[in-house]
């Protein structure tokens, strides 16, 4: 990435209005909500189980069977989907192997079982992405493989977070 | 770096005296109060759903249960920290609730959609391109860009804000950055 290119995004991003006008609705809407009793909240956990499961599931089908569903995206998202591939600039790189090199080491403080759980983990969506990339080679137009590819790289930064969160336990949260 | 000229532009907008009258009225339970805060501080809320989001019906959703959850919690409201700083904590927390029940549906969806009204009050000419582009973005990636670009947040506040490692955080933003160029066509200038 040239430094122009990021002087002149910065200052398209500087010129961005950081407040936005909300619809009159929302108002009334607040008050019915905050003057009738608290809902009980979701079980988000289970939800992000069930969504996580479904995921997977597609992912298998997919790249098992090689038959994309159909999908709608708009012209940006093709725009970036088709040059998603991981970065190659210096300073992601080394950034990505920071966060690699603290994730090992994390690693390491953990019980050989969770270790092995993880590195396992590690492994399958390592796996797919190689499946889903010798998908892509076949059918270098398909969406749904390009989505999938970028889910890989989403699931290991994930699973690198989960690590170096989990063994990080003095970390402020609120 | 230019994410200082952006950060000093973000803080010098915060240094705004809260009214701190208000607020105090509100933690008591005056409702009129919390009318008055939600007036003063809903677009700043609504923008960051919007821009966090990626979709507009989203946006109105997060930004009403923020507020919501903002009334309940004004009791635990410690004045230590800005007010505004509290509810746009309140604000992430409730997208990122929101998008872990909703993380397949949002990656396969159209994020653009919601986005073509977005106003731009600070320049001539609305800049669509980049709005459609950033809410185009994976959704690692625009969170970071969202709080670290245009709101003015550390690596250390996002990463904090997003329950992320702030070495996650800045690859995000790299990786943001690049993608954006890459839409915008800013690589080759």
């Amino acid at each position: 990435m040239k430094d122009g290119a990021h002087e002149s995004l910065n200052e398209q991003l500087a010129r961005l209005s950081r407040d936005v006008v909300p619809p009159e609705k929302l108002w009334p809407a607040i008050v019915r909500e905050i003057t009738r009793k608290p809902r009980r909240a979701l079980p988000m956990a289970l939800a992000a189980a069930a969504a996580s499961a479904c995921l997977a599931t597609a992912l298998t089908w997919v790249v098992l069977h090689g038959r994309p569903a159909a999908t709608s995206r708009g012209p940006a998202t093709a725009g970036i989907a088709a040059s998603f591939e991981e970065p190659r600039d210096p300073g992601y790189l080394a950034a990505r192997a920071a966060l690699q090199q603290t994730f090992r080491e994390r690693l390491a403080l953990l019980d050989p079982g969770t270790r092995t759980q993880i590195e396992a983990s590690l492994a399958v969506i390592r796996r797919a992405r190689d499946d889903i990339r010798r998908a892509l080679a076949a059918s270098p137009e398909s969406p749904v493989l390009e989505q999938l590819l970028e889910s890989t790289w989403h699931d290991e930064f994930d699973l690198y977070d989960d690590v170096v969160r989990a063994t990080q336990p003095t970390l402020a949260r609120t | 770096m230019g994410t200082v000229q952006i950060r000093q532009r973000a803080e010098a907008g915060d240094t705004e005296p809260e009214p701190t009258a208000v607020i105090t009225a509100a933690v008591d339970g005056d409702l009129a109060a919390f009318e008055a805060l939600y007036r003063q501080f809903a677009p700043r809320i609504f923008g960051l759903c919007l821009r966090l989001t990626g979709q507009r019906e989203a946006a109105e959703d997060c930004t009403q249960e923020s507020f919501v959850a903002a009334w309940r919690s004004l009791a635990r409201f410690e004045k230590r920290s800005r007010f505004s700083t509290w509810l746009q904590r309140i604000a992430i927390r409730t997208v990122l609730s929101r998008r872990r029940g909703l993380r397949f549906l949002h990656e396969v969806g159209e994020p653009a959609a919601g986005l073509h009204d977005v106003p731009d009050p600070g320049s001539g000419a609305p800049p669509l391109d980049l709005e459609r582009a950033i809410s185009a973005l994976p959704e690692g990636a625009r969170h970071v860009l969202v709080l670290v670009g245009i709101y003015g947040y550390s690596h250390t506040e996002a990463a904090s804000a997003l329950g992320l490692a702030e070495g996650t955080c800045k690859a995000q933003l790299h990786r943001a950055r690049n993608l954006l160029s890459a839409a915008l066509g800013l690589e080759k200038s």
